[in-house]
């Protein structure tokens, strides 16, 4: 059941995680105070949830023995309370406000507890599926204790740099015990630290590969190719940069390798038509995916230091578009099985959206060639240079200029420079290269049976003509055809 | 930007230097998976498909520490190793630049420096 955001116990114990890995990364610029503050209420948070668990089925060979961890978290809890007892009763470090990410723990785990029904496992044997899952959170709940109290460590630790270098004026407005109630907690939290470690180091990561796999959002891959596809036409549209070309090139090739992953799994699992993705879709795909790293390489070679920098939306865009593709593909350890894929995901559904995500791929093909004429794209002088040289060797005459193709002070700083007539024909032959291969692959695509058993691209371009195909059909239709062997 | 080694920083420019080197080794692990996937005869389509996730991520990871330096700064002048760049493995590019970013405390190292730790280890969790 999830949460009223609409999380689940295992995402708002994963939410908690990232949390204190942040949290101990920006120690250094927190105030070990503020974290004590709010770590007693991490720990009986956390405390509550452990008892919220279902309770493991009982081993027949162990029937009373006690769930080691819920021993281990009762002594956490003894000892948490024993050091928030002495910050009352001392008055250390007092009142005033708590750590904003520690609250928002506080808050997924308090909400994560709410989540779980009580159940009778004396009754109801668990599976062993939930019985892993159930060890999974249990160590991610223990290493989100282990790194947030090195993270409160840390800070104190920080502080007390700090007391040491304050000049004596400013240390003696302080209460006289602050450096010894500060290293107090710090030893405390060390110890605590320790505890919950021996659990961790026992048990993580090898208990999160159990952990529940939900299926992935059906709506997240269509968002983010649209998104991408969208974000890419925009940074296209602007000043494009070799830089912008490089990210969208090796994108798009990281999607034609993506796409084939999982059209393969739907092809031998019947979602597709397995003969034609074997004739055609798989040779068209390979194809692609050759176009695109070729022009990706390219602009890496001619991309310049100086101009690297990306768009931000297109990075998240590019981003997303990975996360989308590997929420399906991955399982725990790896790529999924053909099995576990069918199993997890809506592989017709998911095969739809690529067939869209292949149709658009020619669309921008166009654009990234159009965006290679572009007199004022710039270029490293040194990849220029070594480009032109290159070329020019694979020429009749082999290296015969006598003039420098860069200048050598550009070459020297490597100068951004605008590129040279053969250099720019060559890049625009490459993404001619990856126009046609995006298009053969968006035919080959649309030719899939759809699950009613009409092809997709037939819904597009009916016709009279006795190939079913009028003249308006795509012009991806018109260039697909099988091309170069099946990849082994 | 600074021209000294990693090795021989002091602190102060340290971090900055640190994160061009990150950016260096992290695009030269990019560079190499688009090779290894242009190799003839290409690999098997899951050793692509991973090669390819390793190569996007790592630009991506790039990125995002290149956002972390001042606009006037020039990587030009960052060295590393040698022996780091030449490596064939991307993952262990990844690696060596993982390991450039224990060569200073994380406190000298740019604001939001940490996302690209975590970026990093991330990294190697998933491909090492």
């Amino acid at each position: 059941m999830p949460a009223l955001d609409g999380r689940s116990v295992g995402e708002l114990l994963l939410d908690c995680d990232l949390l204190v890995r942040e949290v101990l990364m920006d120690t250094p610029l927190m105030d070990g105070r503020v974290m004590v503050r709010t770590w007693g209420e991490v720990v009986e948070a956390a405390a509550d949830l452990w008892r919220a668990f279902p309770e493991s089925s009982p081993r027949a060979a162990q029937p009373e023995r006690r769930d080691v961890g819920q021993v281990l978290m009762e002594q956490l809890q003894t000892m948490n309370s024993n050091l928030m007892k002495a910050a009352r009763r001392r008055q250390w470090p007092g009142t005033g406000t708590g750590d904003d990410r520690l609250l928002t723990v506080c808050e997924n785990l308090t909400t994560a507890a709410e989540l779980l029904a009580r159940r009778r496992t004396d009754v109801r044997p668990m599976r062993p599926g939930v019985e892993a899952d159930l060890d999974a959170a249990k160590a991610r709940l223990m290493h989100v204790l282990y790194v947030g109290a090195h993270g409160v460590q840390v800070a104190l630790n920080r502080d007390l740099r700090d007391l040491a270098v304050l000049p004596a004026t400013k240390r003696a407005a302080l209460p006289s015990e602050s450096v010894e109630r500060t290293i107090e907690a710090r030893d405390r939290m060390a110890a605590f630290e320790q505890l919950a470690g021996a659990y961790v180091s026992g048990t993580f990561p090898a208990a999160l590969h159990g952990e529940h796999k939900p299926p992935a959002e059906p709506d997240r891959l269509p968002q983010a190719l649209a998104t991408w596809d969208i974000q890419a036409h925009r940074a296209l549209a602007g000043t494009p940069t070799a830089a912008t070309m490089m990210l969208i090139a090796q994108t798009q090739g990281h999607t034609a390798f993506a796409s084939q992953t999982i059209l393969r799994a739907a092809a031998e699992t019947g979602s597709i038509e397995p003969g034609q993705y074997r004739t055609r879709l798989a040779p068209a795909l390979e194809s692609a995916q050759a176009s695109w790293v070729a022009l990706a390489r390219t602009w890496a070679q001619l991309a310049p230091q100086r101009g690297r920098q990306l768009d931000p939306n297109l990075v998240t865009a590019a981003n997303e578009i990975r996360a989308a593709m590997l929420e399906i593909i991955h399982d725990r350890s790896g790529v999924a099985s053909v099995e576990t894929l069918a199993a997890t995901d809506d592989l017709k559904h998911v095969s739809r959206t690529l067939q869209l995500g292949l149709a658009t791929a020619t669309d921008l093909a166009y654009a990234l060639r159009e965006a290679t004429g572009d007199p004022q794209l710039r270029a490293s002088s040194r990849g220029v240079n070594a480009m032109a040289m290159a070329l020019e060797a694979r020429g009749p005459y082999g290296n015969v200029s006598t003039e420098a193709w860069v200048r050598p002070a550009d070459h020297a700083h490597d100068r951004p420079i605008p590129l040279p007539d053969m250099v720019r024909d060559s890049v625009t032959r490459a993404a001619d290269h990856a126009v046609r291969a995006a298009a053969t692959a968006a035919g080959a695509a649309a030719s899939l049976a759809t699950p009613d058993g009409m092809p997709a691209a037939k819904t597009l371009a009916r016709s009279t003509d006795s190939h079913g195909y009028g003249d308006q059909r795509l012009p991806a239709l018109q260039a697909a055809a099988p091309v170069g062997p099946l990849r082994r | 930007m600074t021209s000294k080694t990693p090795e021989t920083m002091t602190p102060g420019t340290d971090g900055l230097a640190v994160i061009g080197g990150v950016i260096l080794l992290l695009e030269a692990a990019a560079d190499r998976c688009l090779s290894l996937l242009a190799a003839d005869p290409a690999p098997g389509l899951e050793e692509s498909f991973a090669l390819s996730d390793l190569g996007l991520v790592a630009r991506l990871a790039a990125s995002q520490a290149r956002a972390l330096l001042p606009v006037d700064i020039e990587l030009l002048d960052v060295q590393i190793a040698e022996s780091s760049l030449d490596r064939d493995d991307p993952i262990e590019l990844v690696r060596a630049a993982e390991a450039l970013t224990r060569t200073v405390p994380i406190e000298a190292l740019p604001r939001g420096s940490s996302r690209v730790v975590v970026a990093l280890c991330d990294i190697l969790r998933e491909h090492g």
